[in-house]
């Protein structure tokens, strides 16, 4: 550590804000799993509905989908990329402490709005994009004012260099804001009530809605969450990334090509051929940058392999990087048209998301926390890291779980529907499929549930932690477990 | 943050939540009454946090000046 560095008042970072989102993650974590347990019980056993308009399927499942990407997501992007823009660029937050106050609680007022409105019936409809116009324009403020404190605190940065998770990160929050407000262009019928109609119609709407869709997860679930791989693993490995010329060349590529692959949600709809080949053909080609970012990541681990087995932290950070490959090969593969004429509106994608969002978005961000909270609470290490490989073990058993289950489901509900009898009749019943759907959505409630049980064993691991509890385990946690100013001396 | 970007942005803020008000009153349905009063309470809450924050700042200050020994920096 540098003397300058050593000369730093002890709260020269805000990390006060740091705080608060980690524990939004986690507390929006535990909402977010838990509603997707109880929708995925409703479709084995439609009886949860209730009879309740507010407890149905169709309100819940926005709920499940923005509080998992939103919420839990969000609030692991916001805590991440406010540590590490600081961390990396050597320079405090621009704006001070109320405007990142203001990100903060502007964020929770955001998701509690879009939240209560489904439940209530409010929604546009347009998935991933269900708030109303009055939430998307609250949301536009405090994004604005995010930009504005990332991208502030990079130009008056100490540090000449830009790290590349910086990069990301800023790409994430640019290209976010251009899709929202696009896919979000509405006409409300009162400024002074909820309801609006979107700009755009028919197959131009979506079109858009499916810009907005893909990219919201390339760039929101992929982009942010790659400049959390490209700190946290290079970090907790305490080895340099692996290739630094291929992290530069995986950035353009990747944020190049994304924006393309969008059509292949629109496979043998009204959307013309051509641009359902477009959106084919670069979603193929964006396998290479994908997988340039799993080798990157991955092979950060060069000369700290047995690490793996010792740091349960970091094989949090490596499998998700692990299922992060898994889903950028099974997404591609999908988005060819003769493949997805057999996977659309399947259980397959749902299968293909949930590898996406529990093994990528939320391994990447449970090793993040485990990482984060001894650092920014002053502790020596973890309560324990014993229930943190609990953890990670009952989390892996619950998405296998899910994603064979859904996989199987889904290239059944495909080749059911497509069947065709001797006399050139459909072979079955859509009920039939539905029947034979129950086995499996049983099993993917069991996944969730598992899933779910890890997270809660995370609650009680960080509240100990936090609390002050001594780590149990202390003599097994890696030197890097510790805040920077407790961690003991390496022998020499 | 300064004194003046503070009471600016304090009034942006308090500007936030008295349209928020204006919205809950003239609401023709549940989701804009709800969006409106939501916004007022965290123009409230928010604004009470500046004053808060303003206050601690000088409080602790005026403490760091009475007992200052150069010992608040980072191991």
């Amino acid at each position: 550590m540098t003397a300058a560095a050593l000369q730093r008042p002890i709260d020269f970072y805000n990390e006060e804000v740091v705080r608060k989102f980690t524990l939004a993650t986690i507390f929006w974590g535990v909402v977010a799993f838990t509603v997707g347990v109880v929708i995925a019980l409703q479709l084995a056993f439609p009886e949860l509905n209730l009879g309740l308009p507010w407890t149905t399927f169709g309100r819940l499942r926005p709920v499940h989908t923005s509080a998992a990407i939103f919420a839990f997501g969000g609030n692991a992007l916001f805590a991440t990329s406010l540590f590490v823009v600081q961390r990396t660029c050597r320079t405090p937050l621009f704006g001070g402490p109320a405007l990142a106050d203001f990100i903060f609680w502007g964020y929770q007022l955001f998701i509690v709005l879009a939240a209560s409105g489904y439940v209530l019936g409010i929604t546009e409809g347009r998935e991933y994009a269900e708030p109303e116009w009055y939430v998307d324009l609250w949301l536009t403020v405090v994004w604005v004012a995010y930009l504005v404190v990332f991208l502030g605190t990079i130009i008056r940065r100490r540090e000449p260099h830009i790290y590349v998770a910086n990069w990301f990160y800023l790409a994430f929050i640019v290209t976010v804001a251009v899709l929202h407000i696009f896919n979000n262009l509405s006409l409300p019928v009162s400024p002074f009530g909820a309801k609006s109609y979107s700009l755009f119609a028919g197959v131009q709407d979506a079109m858009l809605q499916w810009w907005y869709g893909h990219n919201a997860v390339g760039f929101f679930l992929t982009a942010g969450f790659l400049g959390m791989m490209y700190y946290f693993v290079p970090k907790r490995a305490e080895r340099p990334v692996y290739s630094y010329r291929l992290s530069i060349i995986h950035f353009w590529s990747l944020i190049f090509l994304y924006i393309w692959a969008g059509p292949h949600h629109l496979h043998y709809t009204a959307l013309p051929d051509w641009a359902q080949t477009l959106g084919m053909t670069f979603s193929v080609m964006l396998w290479m940058p994908s997988w340039g970012g799993m080798i990157n990541g991955v092979m950060t681990l060069s000369g700290a392999w047995d690490r793996l087995r010792t740091d349960p932290v970091l094989r949090f950070l490596v499998t998700s990087v692990g299922f992060y490959g898994m889903s950028t090969f099974e997404g591609p593969v999908m988005s060819i048209r003769a493949v997805n004429s057999l996977s659309h509106y399947t259980d397959w994608t749902i299968g293909h998301v949930h590898s996406g969002a529990l093994g990528w978005v939320g391994f990447i961000s449970f090793g993040a926390v485990y990482h984060l909270v001894p650092v920014l609470w002053r502790r020596t290490g973890l309560y324990s890291d014993r229930l943190v490989a609990v953890h990670f073990w009952t989390a892996t058993i619950g998405i296998v779980l899910y994603v064979t289950s859904m996989w199987v489901s889904g290239i059944m509900q495909g080749l059911m529907w497509r069947a065709y009898d001797q006399l050139g009749f459909l072979q079955y019943a859509f009920i039939e499929s539905v029947e034979a759907m129950h086995p499996y959505y049983i099993l993917r409630a069991l996944g969730g549930l598992l899933f779910l049980i890890g997270s809660l064993v995370m609650v009680y691991n960080i509240w100990r932690t936090i609390r002050g509890d001594e780590p149990v385990d202390a003599p097994e946690q890696p030197r890097i477990a510790a805040a920077p100013e407790l961690r003991p001396v390496p022998a020499e | 943050m300064s004194t003046l970007s503070s009471w600016l942005f304090g009034s942006v803020i308090a500007i936030l939540g008295f349209l928020g008000l204006l919205a809950a009153a003239r609401a023709l349905d549940q989701g804009i009454e709800y969006f409106g009063l939501a916004l007022f309470a965290f123009a409230v809450l928010f604004d009470f946090g500046l004053i808060r924050r303003a206050y601690g700042v000088q409080e602790r200050a005026a403490e760091e000046s009475a007992t200052d020994d150069g010992s608040n920096i980072a191991a």
